[in-house]
């Protein structure tokens, strides 16, 4: 059901975030906390360092070797910086039909498009729905496509959406095509006679900026015709959390936002808090989205409220 | 009386207790006492216990991101202190400290899930007194926590006029045990479940209760989901998305009162309802459903009281901080 993690603030050791704290992302492909099943699936990050050459671009690192075991990642993890960061574990059922592999690991950034996108969550029947969505993607976007999951269906549909703005679109234009993104996709549902229980957490980030969606489409319909294939995440509203300070490190043992507690210029936020005490941690509400905006002090952190 | 024995009716948890199970609860709790300033445990820490204060107060502080401090709550004898702790590997939230000497009843978790799993009567009591704190509890940060977010609704939920099915479309009973609330349910506790409550099936955005005659019923949410809006200054606000195997009117049902709360189905929802006049069907030691029920219960009162401590301590921060 995957994992992800998003940050924007000051540079900070990948090490930090990706294996230090005691639930951290690669920890949590293994042991997660606030989920049953396990994220084996692969490993993918998109990195931006302020101090590398051309910070616009990020660099992009994915495996799908156990990233327990990864002896690159660890290794450049212990080395690099980012001041801004979306890495994904992902979580597939375990089955060979699951679609393992490179080719569909998060994060998706398109040339062209200058906001990426992980997902942690399942779109149920996606290929009932796949050719009807496709309709809104042109192949000028869809020629990039190089995977099968309903994930990057909804990025290029999003990506899609935004057409030529894509490239340099705001937070809030994003935020409009991800509302109509998320309502085509109801109208396709519909049309299906689909009900079933679907999460769509969303992480996107330009490098800077960042919009993260907490959405479930007919959040509790189960599967009626068999009880043993109800999946967890038709019985829990998927979780994200964030935290906010001035930089993010370690204090007594615990990792922790420190400085002004009322600072935004760190953003941390994750489907599941980087440590096991929560207590610095927010629950982003169900049904919302929350929009980050500008950086170090001028950061503005927002809750829409999304209704399809 | 032993003098632990009067120690443990001094605290109002324990009182009216008969006398064989006033026994049973002496020998699983014992008296800790600690000066002032000592911490009685550490946020972060795994907790293990509960604390009933016989006397002193004590004090709850959350450290939060940036390292400041937020005090949480003043607790003075005659309160609990700690009971997040029956939740499973459950962290402490807090931290706990003696602000005058504090004398307090310690009871380890175990030892009362012990209790429990031999349906000790005396248990069933504990658990059942331990739900109605818990629910006055939430009573309490729910209005604490009404502003704390941009979550006010300023629509007005309609009651939508759609038919009420009685019954589900689908085999209820196959589902039950794969649901939260149900996990711990044997066959035979479901079907007595079954026969004291009511299944029914409500269509999208249909406000619950559905009716006057159904104000302090409890129900479990078993397909689909509802969400909970509270009244608050001038607007509602969310205060809860309910899914599969969750509860709601659980706190009207156990302090047998009526809160400014809404409920509306956010999808065709089959509901089971057990009404607040049953009450004390489940307060009946003899039945093993009885058990089953305030465990999953107080689980579900425990889960909510988790969430709302965490956005009171992210309100007090910026109530701290103006």
């Amino acid at each position: 059901m995957c994992r992800v993690l998003a940050y924007s603030g000051p540079p900070v050791i990948l090490d930090d975030l990706l294996y230090k704290p005691d639930s951290s992302l690669i920890r949590q492909a293994y042991d997660p906390q606030l989920l049953n099943m396990l994220n084996l699936g692969g490993f993918g990050m998109l990195a931006w360092d302020s101090s590398s050459a051309h910070p616009e671009l990020p660099w992009n690192y994915r495996s799908i070797e156990l990233p327990v075991f990864d002896n690159n990642l660890r290794a450049l993890a212990r080395k690099a910086q980012a001041s801004c960061l979306l890495a994904h574990v992902r979580g597939i059922p375990y089955s060979t039909n699951a679609g393992f592999g490179a080719h569909n690991l998060h994060p998706f950034l398109y040339e062209g498009c200058c906001w990426a996108m992980a997902h942690n969550g399942d779109l149920a029947d996606h290929a009932l729905i796949k050719s009807e969505l496709m309709q809104y993607v042109p192949t000028s976007i869809s020629r990039h496509m190089q995977g099968n999951t309903d994930s990057e269906t909804l990025y290029a549909l999003t990506m899609s959406i935004l057409g030529s703005d894509a490239q340099n679109a705001s937070v809030d234009q994003l935020l409009d095509a991800l509302t109509s993104s998320l309502k085509i996709v109801a109208e396709a549902r519909d049309k299906k006679g689909i009900d079933r229980s679907s999460a769509m957490n969303l992480f996107f980030t330009d490098g800077e900026n960042m919009l993260a969606l907490r959405y479930t489409y007919d959040f509790g319909c189960y599967d009626t015709s068999n009880p043993s294939a109800i999946h967890e995440s038709n019985l829990h509203y998927l979780s994200l959390w964030y935290t906010t300070g001035q930089s993010y490190t370690v204090v007594e043992n615990q990792y922790t936002m420190t400085g002004d507690p009322t600072s935004t210029e760190a953003f941390l936020l994750a489907s599941e808090p980087l440590t096991r005490d929560t207590t610095g941690w927010i629950e982003v509400p169900e049904y919302a989205a929350l929009i980050v905006s500008g950086t170090g002090s001028n950061r503005r952190i927002r809750i829409a409220d999304i209704s399809v | 009386m032993t003098s632990k024995e009067h120690s443990v009716v001094q605290h109002p948890f324990f009182l009216n207790l008969p006398t064989e199970h006033l026994q049973v609860v002496t020998r699983i709790v014992e008296t800790r006492h600690f000066p002032s300033g000592k911490t009685l445990f550490q946020q972060g820490q795994l907790a293990n216990s509960v604390y009933f204060i016989l006397e002193g107060r004590a004090s709850l502080n959350a450290k939060i991101p940036g390292g400041a401090e937020v005090n949480l709550a003043t607790l003075d004898n005659g309160e609990l202190l700690g009971e997040l702790a029956l939740l499973p590997n459950h962290r402490r939230s807090a931290t706990a400290i003696a602000e005058t000497p504090i004398t307090a009843l310690r009871m380890d978790k175990n030892d009362l899930s012990a209790l429990y799993a031999h349906y000790h009567p005396a248990s069933l009591i504990i658990m059942h007194r331990l739900g109605k704190t818990l629910a006055h509890r939430i009573q309490c940060t729910h209005r604490d926590a009404a502003h704390i977010r941009g979550d006010q609704c300023e629509t007005p939920m309609q009651k939508c006029d759609s038919e009420i099915v009685t019954g589900a479309e689908f085999d209820v009973r196959n589902f039950l045990s794969t649901l939260p609330f149900f996990n711990r349910f044997s066959d035979s506790n479901i079907t007595d479940l079954l026969s004291i409550g009511t299944i029914m099936t409500v269509p999208k955005n249909s406000i619950v209760p559905i009716s006057e005659n159904n104000q302090n019923d409890c129900y479990v949410v078993i397909r689909g989901a509802v969400e909970t809006r509270l009244h608050g200054k001038d607007l509602y606000y969310q205060t809860e998305v309910l899914g599969p195997g969750t509860t709601f009117g659980e706190i009207d049902w156990l302090l047998d009162c009526s809160t400014a709360s809404i409920v509306r189905s956010l999808s065709r929802t089959t509901l089971l309802s057990l009404p607040g006049s049953h009450r004390e069907q489940f307060m009946d030691p003899q039945l093993h459903l009885s058990f089953r029920f305030h465990e999953s219960l107080i689980h579900s009162l425990l889960s909510k009281l988790d969430i709302q401590t965490r956005r009171f301590a992210r309100r007090q921060q910026s109530l701290q901080l103006g």
